[in-house]
């Protein structure tokens, strides 16, 4: 990397250094020191916008100054206009309190105003609406209100567009490794056009160089060192995406290294997996909600058994969570134990007080008295067969609280799977990602059957793979529990709440899909039950599980005791 | 019984199914959601049509036992007392069973003879078989789905009984109920219903139950009470419906703008 130009690039670096801590940084620190982020919000204000709109609504993070279009709201990952911290949070509500109302009358056909003349429309129902308004606009010395809002983009309805929460990944190395990988956030981006990949091959020659070379142009233009080493350079890149105006994506098949988050609304192509060798696997139909049929033999699921196990990771994962299995099991414990109660039987804990008063009345009539007299206690449990089945996709190798999800994951399978061994012998535990409809991997870690012990360290070796398509996998586990003899049957669904894959399964088709398979099984007494940890998949949820058949959990920790006690109902009510 | 006028408003045709239940003889299931108005729509059915009402609220522990009644044993000597269910019957009143699929199983089946054509009631602990009179009727209510771990009543039971869906009154009903039951100005009234719509879309989402109307009635009465409106809103709307502290964020940011 050293060259002759070293000197002339250090001296550069040096001025730009003392030019920031000069002139850029005091301004950064006022900025960041009333700066309102978007993150603690958000919950907040997605209600609040659901409230308001009326119906379901998309946050999407970017910078664009775009209000809101027909089914999204943009916001800013933060805002710093206003000169404190209370008035940007201020920024936020307004604004999405404004775009949940412009949503509400997205459709119409007329053509609408600017936002602030549309103010006395809505002062009716809001009184207090256009005094915080005044009040912001005040506090806001030197910006403008409205365009910092910006107007409403909302688009005529034959044109569609899908919501793709894109991971947006950017392969520096095209060799695959365990290596951990960086992840940043960037931002969403609205109007964006897929690109198809002119060519099965090779994927690394042409288009990642493409994006590529936008990020470099920009880096230049921010006077960055340039590098040119292979591996992962996110973080070293990462002014440079900030600045980066996604336009065009472009799917590729390769593993990631780096992850760059993005939210995006893609006006879309259809992309179609063309005709290739025959698949192999387990055909199963795919719902399409447009056409509102099932397509016939559509995904292939091929069955793997994981055999690599890691028997250092399970015993590190036994001492590390060894207090949370014990105290589940407690608990597991206490809820088994819950008796019920049978009267008249012939013997028992307690007198039934009933039965002897009726022995009293018969023997007074001169009738043969029932010798039933007693309540007896007893267990009545319900024989469940379950699947638990867990998202294995790339999206698990994100993080959330400083934990991967797939370790979170993993690391509850490992709990519940300890707890539930003493409860409930017959579980089958599978993990499922998919590269397309004609690859639907169901990989099965612990079978029916299966002695949890010999197959609790398989969990260890998982590693992220592929896309999520949800609906062959449920498909697949529905037929897996049909043939088992429990009373109730239930698929326990672990994933982040975005069906995704490469060819294009994903937004509204997506959703339908997986709504679709958990009726199909639901109709064959199949329950499906879902969780995720991600407080955001409250916003894609709802859209495929019925209320009561999810659970969103605010942590790692928490979706252990929640996924026990989802057992532990099944099992125990009448 | 009829001497005390009970205030209902009519949200659909109810009255008049009703009414026409208890002239045929049928037995009348209302389905919906909590605090929407069921328990108040049979007092006021009762006492308009000049009957008595008997109400019993099932919880898991209700037996068949609750229900017809059992033997007391007084100083040596047994005395039958009649359980609600028989008492109904005797009197020819109004039997109204609240969240009956809540009860045991044992419990449910009992009532079956009195909800087809038979309209008998039989009690094995003595013997007796009562026939029940043209003016008696049973009402149950039944929350399908509403409640996690709700035990669903059996098709065999279900289909005894002609039904009733009950939603939340819409919009101008509902500023109505308000006023008529707390004397509360229209204006907040509509403001207080405006929230509720909106909070209602949440539901789905199941962090909170729904706003009910008696939440409303709740808010409106502390406001007609003199206490601040958004105070009350808060108190009444918010703090019941959710402990998570986003959600309670949110929906008093619609309290705060609406009023």
């Amino acid at each position: 990397m050293s060259s002759i130009l070293e000197w002339e690039e250090n001296l550069f670096l040096a001025i730009k250094a003392l030019y920031r801590r000069l002139v850029v940084s005091p301004r950064e620190r006022h900025l960041a020191a009333v700066r309102a982020p978007l993150e603690p919000l958000r919950q907040e204000l997605f209600l609040l916008a659901r409230m308001v709109a009326g119906r379901p609504v998309a946050i999407i993070e970017t910078t664009q100054r775009v209000l809101c279009d027909d089914e999204h709201l943009f916001l800013p990952t933060g805002f710093d206009a206003a000169p404190s911290v209370e008035a940007n949070e201020e920024l936020f509500r307004i604004k999405t309190l404004l775009g949940a109302l412009a949503l509400r009358n997205a459709g119409s056909a007329r053509p609408l105003a600017p936002l602030r003349d549309r103010l006395s429309d809505w002062a009716a129902e809001f009184p207090g609406l256009c005094d915080r308004i005044t009040r912001l606009e005040t506090s806001l010395a030197g910006h403008d209100l409205w365009s910092l809002l910006g107007e409403p983009a909302i688009r005529s309805t034959n044109e569609t567009g899908s919501i793709r929460p894109a991971e947006d990944r950017e392969a520096t190395d095209p060799e695959p490794d365990d290596d951990e990988i960086t992840e940043i956030k960037g931002e969403g981006r609205a109007g964006v056009k897929s690109i198809e990949d002119p060519g099965e091959q090779p994927v690394e020659a042409e288009m990642p160089i493409h994006t590529f070379e936008k990020a470099e142009t920009l880096e230049e233009a921010n006077g960055i060192d340039r590098k040119t080493d292979e591996d992962d350079e996110l973080k070293d890149h990462e002014e440079a995406l900030r600045s980066l105006q996604m336009t065009q994506v472009m799917r590729s098949r390769e593993r990631p290294r780096s992850i760059y988050r993005a939210d995006l609304v893609i006006d879309g192509v259809h992309l179609e997996v063309g005709e290739g060798p025959p698949p192999e696997g387990i055909p199963y139909p795919e719902w399409d909600y447009k056409q509102r049929r099932h397509r016939p033999d559509w995904c292939y699921v091929r069955q793997t058994l994981a055999r690599d196990a890691d028997p250092v990771w399970a015993a590190s994962t036994e001492r590390q969570h060894r207090d949370l299995i014990l105290d589940l099991k407690k608990k597991m414990a206490s809820l088994a134990t819950r008796l019920e109660r049978r009267r008249t039987r012939p013997q028992g804990d307690d007198l039934d007080l009933d039965a002897v008063v009726r022995a009293l009345v018969d023997q007074r009539a001169g009738q043969a008295p029932d010798e039933r007299l007693y309540i007896e206690r007893r267990r009545q449990r319900h024989d469940v067969s379950a699947l638990i089945l867990m998202d294995l996709s790339f999206s698990t190798d994100s993080w959330i609280d400083d934990a991967r999800v797939l370790d979170t994951m993993r690391d509850t399978l490992f709990c519940t799977g300890e707890v539930l061994d003493e409860f409930i012998p017959d579980f089958a535990v599978a993990g499922f990602s998919s590269n397309t409809r004609r690859q639907c991997e169901f990989h099965l870690i612990k079978d029916f059957r299966e002695q949890w012990a010999g197959s609790r360290a398989r969990l260890g070796s998982l590693t992220a793979r592929g896309y999520t398509r949800i609906g062959p996998a449920l498909r697949h586990a529905q037929e897996r529990l049909a043939r088992e003899s429990g009373e109730r049957k239930i698929v326990f669904l672990l994933t982040d709440g975005r069906p995704c894959d490469y060819d294009r399964y994903e937004g509204e088709y997506g959703i339908r899909d997986v709504r679709k398979a958990i009726e199909t099984g639901a109709r064959h007494g199949i329950m499906t039950h879902a969780f995720a940890i991600e407080r955001r998949a409250r916003e894609q949820f709802p859209r495929m599980f019925k209320r009561q058949h999810y659970d969103v959990v605010p942590s790692p920790r928490a979706l252990i005791a929640s996924l026990c006690g989802a057992f532990a109902r099944l099992r125990l009510e009448t | 019984m009829s001497g005390k006028e009970i205030f209902y408003l009519e949200t659909g045709r109810e009255s008049e199914l009703f009414t026409e239940a208890w002239r045929a003889r049928l037995p009348l299931m209302l389905k919906g959601p909590t605090g929407c108005g069921k328990t108040r729509f049979v007092e006021h059915m009762a006492a308009s049509l000049g009957r008595s009402l008997i109400t019993v609220a099932c919880n898991e522990d209700t037996s068949a036992t609750d229900l017809l009644g059992r033997h007391l044993l007084v100083g040596g000597e047994t005395i039958w007392c009649d359980g609600p269910v028989t008492r109904a019957v005797r009197e020819g009143a109004i039997l109204y069973l609240d969240e009956i699929a809540e009860a045991r199983a044992d419990a449910i089946v009992v009532i079956h003879p009195l909800t087809d054509y038979r309209r008998e009631l039989f009690l094995d602990r003595t013997g007796e078989t009562l026939q029940a009179p043209p003016e008696f009727m049973l009402v149950i209510t039944y929350n399908p789905g509403y409640q996690r771990s709700m035990r669903e009543l059996k098709a065999s039971t279900r289909q005894r009984f002609v039904g009733y869906t009950f939603g939340y009154p819409d919009e101008e009903v509902e500023i109505r109920i308000l006023c008529g039951e707390t004397g509360i100005e229209t204006a907040a009234a509509a403001k207080l219903v405006s929230i509720a719509r909106k909070v209602r879309n949440l539901t789905e989402l199941s962090l909170i139950e729904s706003v009910s109307t008696r939440l409303l009635v709740d808010a409106a009465k502390l406001i007609a009470r003199g206490l601040p409106p958004r105070f009350a809103a808060a108190a009444a709307i918010a703090e019941p419906l959710t402990d998570d502290p986003d959600a309670m964020k949110a929906i008093r940011q619609i309290i705060d703008l609406t009023f």
